[in-house]
């Protein structure tokens, strides 16, 4: 009797243990799908639900808050999705979230991912509608990738095409390219320009070291720059030079009506100038002067020792200039 | 005195199904012969179980032999496959950086398929072999005959009890061997990595769905049933003397397991027309 008992006792543990097993199987399961707890429903409009099926989770800013409850088509391009949220949520979403499908990891569950809303827009009520945002899914971007890889397949073509060319021809860009001699020139025009850049780089200082000081009144610029003094005899001194260019201006306004005259054949001067036989006329008188002078001179010398004027010379002669 | 049926001469016999089986493999025939008898062999069962008395006693005397008895060993095995899944499965998981989904995966392995089917063929090992050679014996020895003679029914005390004690039995089984084998899974994720008992149990019961756990489970009936049906129906229908002790323990085992694997293929295919996969 006391085996009979023991045995059932011990078969009895077997099965309990088996069942609770069973029961707490069945409950965490049930309580991952929100099966046990108080829900509320959501729902959006999706065009395309990319493999999204009943059952999916739900996330809100990243927490599992309920799951894919019902999927249908509302019309030919709309699909209806109805979410049961836990209901402990529904203080935390706001009607203008926004619902978008999504993946959970790299290749995991299709999932909708509810973004949450601005503190300004209302709490969502039971059987109330979000709005949703269409995600790029994975076969869009492979499409993409698919366009963008025959892309680089024409450019890596017209590459090798240039490249090949540029071999060929061996020209300019070739030399560029593979003349060794020329990277030692570019490398000593980089040096130079280095050299030159330091100059500069000195230059600049010194030109705001000038500024700096002509900013603050020194030296013969910085003078000019802030002396009222000398820019008022400075203003003086263009004025001057203003009226003086004027006049000059004047001047050859007045010379130029003279050589205007002369060119015209008017005066004297056309005369001396353009007129041969009064030139031949004025020689002849010249000489004439010249023979006349030395006349003169001799006559002169005549009269020094002529007995009326000689006292009168040698007075002259003895008188200290 | 005469039993046999009357056959009217007018009447001929149709010989078209005696000319068809003719031409059949004599393997075949004999196959299908087996088929049949098996299959009667379980009507009668179901035909039996329903009609009292009922043999509760020896009901629970053989789910303490078969089920409690098996428990260490289905235990040790889980434990084992659970481990071994699971360390095995790391590196594959870890080169793709899915670590993280190891307790999901292990999780979905074990409670849809492996655990269920691993654990009815060590049953169908333990409980099969040792029901076919318990039943065997005692047909050689002639005790089911002695059995009749003293006015009890052998069939019901003896086939009805054991196949009703593999059929309740062995989903308990799977159900303790499944928790074992994710608490090896567990200790093995432990091994190389750190994961907590609550995060590791909360991924694999967030991974599975009712529609994992309920077929799989309904199908561990269907494995108790066949262990038990089939260790029965070898041991009660032993031949040969005690060579035929072993040939029926053998082949209950045989067949069991031939029989866990085709109702898995079934059980699958049924989950797939109802759109659990």
């Amino acid at each position: 009797m006391n085996k009979e008992i023991s045995r059932n006792v011990r078969l009895g543990a077997f099965v309990i243990a088996g069942a609770l097993l069973l029961i707490i199987g069945l409950y965490s399961i049930g309580k991952s799908k929100n099966m046990f707890g108080k829900t509320f429903s959501l729902s959006c409009e999706f065009t395309d639900v990319s493999g999204l099926s009943v059952g999916n989770n739900v996330r809100y800013s990243g927490i599992d808050v309920g799951i894919v409850d019902e999927i249908e088509f509302t019309n030919d391009s709309s699909i209806k999705v109805v979410m049961e949220i836990d209901e402990k949520f529904i203080k935390f979403i706001r009607s203008n979230s926004i619902a978008a499908i999504g993946t959970d990891g790299l290749m995991g569950n299709k999932l909708v991912n509810i973004t949450p809303g601005t503190f300004d827009a209302p709490l969502v009520e039971d059987n109330s509608k979000i709005l949703s945002m269409k995600i790029v899914n994975t076969e869009e971007m492979l499409r993409t990738l698919d366009m963008t890889n025959r892309n680089i397949l024409v450019i890596t073509g017209n590459l090798k095409e240039i490249t090949d060319n540029i071999n060929r021809s061996r020209g300019t860009l070739y030399t560029v390219l593979m003349d060794t001699s020329l990277a030692r020139s570019v490398e000593h025009t980089l040096v130079n320009i280095q050299y030159v850049s330091d100059n500069l780089v000195e230059t600049s200082q010194q030109l705001t070291d000038i500024t700096k000081e002509a900013g603050s009144g020194k030296g013969v610029l910085g003078t000019m720059l802030n002396d009222t003094t000398m820019s008022n005899e400075l203003r003086n001194a263009i004025s001057n030079v203003k009226e003086g260019s004027e006049k000059f201006s004047k001047m050859s306004a007045d010379m130029s009506e003279i050589v205007d005259q002369i060119n015209s054949g008017k005066g004297i001067v056309n005369g001396l100038i353009k007129d041969t036989a009064m030139a031949n006329d004025l020689k002849v008188s010249l000489s004439n002067i010249e023979s006349a002078s030395k006349k003169l001179d001799e006559d002169l010398e005549a009269v020094q020792h002529s007995i009326f004027f000689r006292s009168y010379f040698r007075k002259t002669k003895n008188q200290p200039k | 005195m005469n039993n046999s049926p009357n056959i009217e001469p007018d009447k001929e016999v149709p010989e078209l199904k005696e000319g068809f089986f003719d031409l059949l493999p004599k393997g075949l025939i004999e196959f299908l012969n087996e088929a049949g008898e098996i299959a009667r062999f379980a009507g009668k069962f179901f035909k039996q179980v329903l009609r009292p008395p009922y043999e509760f006693k020896e009901v629970l005397k053989q789910a303490f032999e078969i089920g409690y008895r098996s428990l260490s060993l289905v235990s040790i095995t889980s434990f084992i496959i659970g481990l071994v899944l699971t360390l095995q499965s790391r590196p594959t998981l870890v080169e793709f950086g899915a670590e993280a989904w190891l307790p999901s995966m292990v999780g979905i392995s074990i409670i849809r398929e492996l655990g269920p089917v691993v654990i009815a063929l060590i049953c169908a090992g333990k409980i099969g072999s040792s029901i076919g050679a318990e039943l065997g014996s005692m047909k050689v020895t002639e005790q089911i005959d002695a059995m009749e003679v003293s006015g009890t029914n052998p069939f019901k005390y003896i086939v009805v009890t054991r196949i009703l004690s593999t059929t309740l039995t062995i989903p308990i089984l799977i159900i303790i061997g499944d928790a074992v084998a994710l608490y090896g899974s567990y200790l093995a994720v432990n091994i190389r990595g750190s994961v907590s008992f609550t995060l590791f149990f909360k991924q694999v019961f967030d991974s599975l769905e009712f529609s994992d756990v309920v077929p799989a489970f309904i199908k561990t009936f269907f494995f108790g049933f066949a262990i038990g049906l089939i260790g029965c129906y070898k041991g009660y229908n032993s031949k040969k003397g005690t060579e035929g002790v072993g040939r029926s323990a053998n082949s209950a085992v045989v067949i069991g397991s031939l029989l866990v694997f085709i109702i898995d293929l079934i059980a699958v295919q049924i989950t797939e027309f109802f759109g659990f996969l």
